[in-house]
């Protein structure tokens, strides 16, 4: 196994009031925030006014009335989407927005049954469970970080579940919630201005201390 | 700090210059003779970890808060001023000089609207400074000094006998050209997603005259020669009344990293007395300054010739994987590294006792550059 | 677990108020029936739930922070993600001369900070749509690495996008406006006399 994820997308999903029918591939366009090639070849799922939903080749948007989500998965594109994000909000800066999201979901592969097992074990007490069931399993575990370590309304939340696809048979999905209460899209602005690369750091030593650990106790 | 932490007694003046190798700025340090300390420009390490003129100063175990009393921004550029806010922060004591546009709304507005740009991380960290700076100005209630030709920015006495620093640049009639270039500066601002890029800040730069009794120093920051006679070394040779011609300057910090665009003859000839102690910092600009064809010919000027580092290195991309590497010359992408070399260099003369020659102490990856001759 | 689980979920935040991101999308299914079938479930207010399957072969149904009908995922079969952050240098770079050719830049590891780098790039790997954004100060984000393709397949891979960022709004301009206004009200220079 390696303690580099195989896979790491990032989502910033943002809570408000939005009117979906607004942020297409063409208005994102039309305000400088997209080239024309890539505006020309954006895939429109739906607008609607309770949904509208595109991608583009790097990323993509999902808007319903209470939520924004921006989703990238290719790490060579996450700046990008913090500028479109940026991009989209400096022109909607009358939308009103109670909180935003920095969201990290990275997958490590374990390799092997008996590794995710161990981890499932290192994790979790599951011999509590002998007594009553046989072969008991973690699925899932889920820790909140409330008050935030650095102060800043809000919370951390960390999700593991197993998961099993094409890059990671015995994969364990690490999900980060960077949750932060805000007031107006300018305060949101500055908290992704100067929180960005901080949740990337923090996202880096939870899942590291996570690791070392458990390679320690094997 | 390899440097002995001895801070220099009253009557000792101190003249030390840190480098970085080419990339990350350099700074002057000075000491008054009287327990006071100047520092001009700021740097950095690359990490942001260390200030390095806090942390020379702090080795010495000077009290930044009481003992600091002015700190000069010679100019724009990011390797001269990264770092600065922190010192005036720390240094609550101290006097800010700095030049601007005449035209001083202008000047603001446009340090103001390149300050919106940290949002998008798209800014001159220069200007961030800068407003960082202007924020605390304005806490402190206090002026700031006026950094231009002929102008004085500290005094003190010692021993009946005045010792001072003024600013040798720029000229009245630089400034006038600054504020045009301001305008378009502004009109450039208009597209957020690039760096503003100040055109020739070299002319804009501020030299210093350091005057301690019976001599001088010269610090001649990013100035260059100029092709106007109201401008930047030709200015200063032709109409300048602070610069007393009988006394010649015992110490040159020779500008714009040993270029040729910062070397005239005049300069040596007119300014400097024969043989002085003379420093070069290098900087990582297309094959990097100085040049060998310049540095004999500073050979040849002066035997007492110290660089804080050999000249700019860089030639290799950072250490990264072998596959990375590879495939990042699979792309046919020329990539170098600005390595970072930490040099100090001390002068100390101590001009109570009638010291006539300067104590050089060097450190890190500074060097005495003998004359080959 | 169960309880704790629900207990920790509900005091702070509801669900719906939830910065977390949806669930992982698979793909696509029927896109017109599941879009007619979508608004139509939007419209009449029913939740809709996930299929889940784990490796162990369990499904569960598990509700879903965000109401979309089960289909109706976000098609990002991205063709960038790489392999592994090992396979991969990020830059973010500012253009200092433009060439016939080239460009110079300042680059700075966008994963290792310390010192940065001076590249030297083909102008011909800059896209199409970026070309006018190419300019003095420009800043543009560059990475080499090993990327998956549509198809699953590693590929060797350098990608070059300039950043593109929207005009200053009229708030913003207000904003710098009054900042300088303020600071020329209360910054004043001062000069020594020296007799």
């Amino acid at each position: 196994m390696t303690i580099e994820p195989v896979q790491y997308t990032i989502a910033l999903v943002t809570i408000g009031s939005f009117n979906p029918v607004i942020i297409s591939p063409l208005w994102l366009g039309i305000k400088g925030a997209l080239g024309k090639d890539e505006t020309e070849s954006a895939t429109v799922e739906m607008i609607h006014r309770e949904l509208t939903q595109f991608s583009l080749s790097w990323a993509a948007c999902r808007v319903t009335p209470e939520r924004f989500e921006l989703i990238c998965d290719s790490i060579a594109y996450f700046e990008p989407t913090k500028d479109l994000f940026q991009n989209i909000f400096n022109v909607l800066r009358e939308t009103p927005v109670t909180a935003i999201g920095i969201n990290h979901v990275t997958v490590f592969d374990l390799g092997d049954a008996t590794k995710f097992d161990q981890f499932g074990k290192f994790l979790a007490k599951m011999d509590i469970w002998n007594e009553a069931i046989s072969n008991s399993k973690l699925k899932t575990i889920e820790i909140l970080e409330q008050p935030r370590g650095d102060k800043l309304s809000g919370y951390r939340n960390i999700r593991l579940e197993g998961v099993s696809n094409a890059k990671a048979k015995y994969g364990v999905s690490i999900s980060i919630n960077d949750h932060f209460d805000v007031t107006s899209v300018s305060d949101m602005l500055n908290i992704i201005s100067q929180n960005w690369q901080s949740s990337f750091d923090k996202t880096k030593s939870i899942t590291t201390s996570l690791w070392n650990q458990f390679l320690k106790r094997q | 700090m390899e440097i002995n932490n001895t801070s220099p007694k009253r009557g000792e003046i101190e003249i030390t210059v840190i480098g970085t190798g080419g990339g990350y700025g350099e700074s002057l340090i000075i000491h008054d003779g009287t327990g006071q300390w100047i520092i001009v420009d700021s740097c950095v390490s690359p990490d942001g970890d260390k200030n390095l003129p806090l942390e020379y100063l702090n080795h010495l175990g000077v009290n930044l808060s009481n003992s600091v009393k002015l700190i000069v921004c010679t100019h724009w550029h990011d390797d001269h001023i990264k770092g600065l806010a922190d010192i005036y922060h720390e240094c609550s004591s101290a006097e800010i000089a700095f030049s601007q546009a005449h035209d001083q709304w202008k000047f603001l507005y446009f340090v103001s609207l390149d300050a919106l740009k940290l949002k998008d991380q798209s800014s001159e960290s220069s200007t961030y400074e800068f407003n960082t700076i202007l924020g605390i100005l304005i806490t402190r209630g206090k002026s700031y000094r006026r950094a231009q030709s002929d102008q004085l920015l500290h005094l003190v006495r010692l021993d009946g006998k005045s010792i001072t620093l003024f600013a040798l640049s720029p000229s009245s009639s630089t400034l006038d050209k600054f504020d045009e270039e301001i305008s378009q500066l502004i009109a450039d601002s208009e597209s957020r997603e690039s760096k503003i890029v100040i055109e020739k800040p070299n002319e804009k730069s501020v030299a210093l005259l350091f005057d301690f009794g019976i001599y001088n120093a010269i610090f001649g920051a990013d100035l260059e020669v100029g092709h106007h006679s109201d401008s930047g070394w030709f200015n200063i040779l032709d109409n300048l009344k602070c610069i007393n011609r009988e006394t010649k300057s015992i110490y040159f910090k020779i500008p714009h990293h040993g270029s040729k665009n910062g070397f005239h003859a005049r300069i040596w000839e007119e300014l400097l007395s024969e043989n002085p102690v003379a420093t070069l910092t290098p900087w990582n600009r297309n094959n990097g300054l100085p040049t060998d064809e310049m540095i004999n010919v500073y050979k040849r000027l002066s035997k007492n010739l110290y660089i804080t580092s050999t000249k700019a290195n860089f030639g290799k991309p950072k250490k990264r994987s072998h596959r990375l590497e590879k495939l990042i010359r699979d792309f046919d992408i020329d990539i170098s590294e600005v390595k970072y070399s930490h040099g100090i260099i001390r002068y100390r003369l101590d001009i109570v006792n009638k010291g006539t020659c300067f104590n050089v102490e060097i450190s890190g990856a500074a060097m005495h550059l003998q004359d080959p001759n | 677990m169960e309880p704790v689980l629900e207990k920790a979920v509900s005091t702070k935040h509801s669900p719906r108020k939830s910065t977390s991101q949806s669930s992982i999308p698979f793909d696509f299914l029927n896109k017109k029936d599941v879009l007619e079938n979508a608004i139509d479930r939007i419209d009449s207010g029913e939740e809709s739930l996930l299929h889940h399957k784990d490796q162990y072969g369990v499904s569960s149904y598990v509700k879903k922070t965000l109401d979309l009908p089960e289909g109706l995922i976000l098609n990002i079969s991205r063709s960038q993600s790489t392999i592994s952050d090992n396979d991969v240098v990020r830059w973010k770079g500012f253009v200092t001369e433009i060439k016939e050719h080239t460009f110079t830049s300042k680059l700075f590891d966008i994963d290792a900070k310390g010192t940065h780098e001076i590249g030297e790039l083909p102008n011909e790997k800059i896209q199409r749509d970026d070309l006018n954004l190419l300019k003095i100060g420009a800043i543009f984000y560059l990475s080499v690495g090993y990327f998956y393709n549509t198809k699953g397949q590693v590929q060797k891979k350098m990608i070059l996008k300039f950043q593109r960022l929207v005009s200053w709004s009229v708030e913003e301009i207000d904003q710098a406006v009054d900042r300088a206004a303020y600071l020329a009200e209360n910054i004043s220079g001062e000069t020594l006399e020296w007799k």
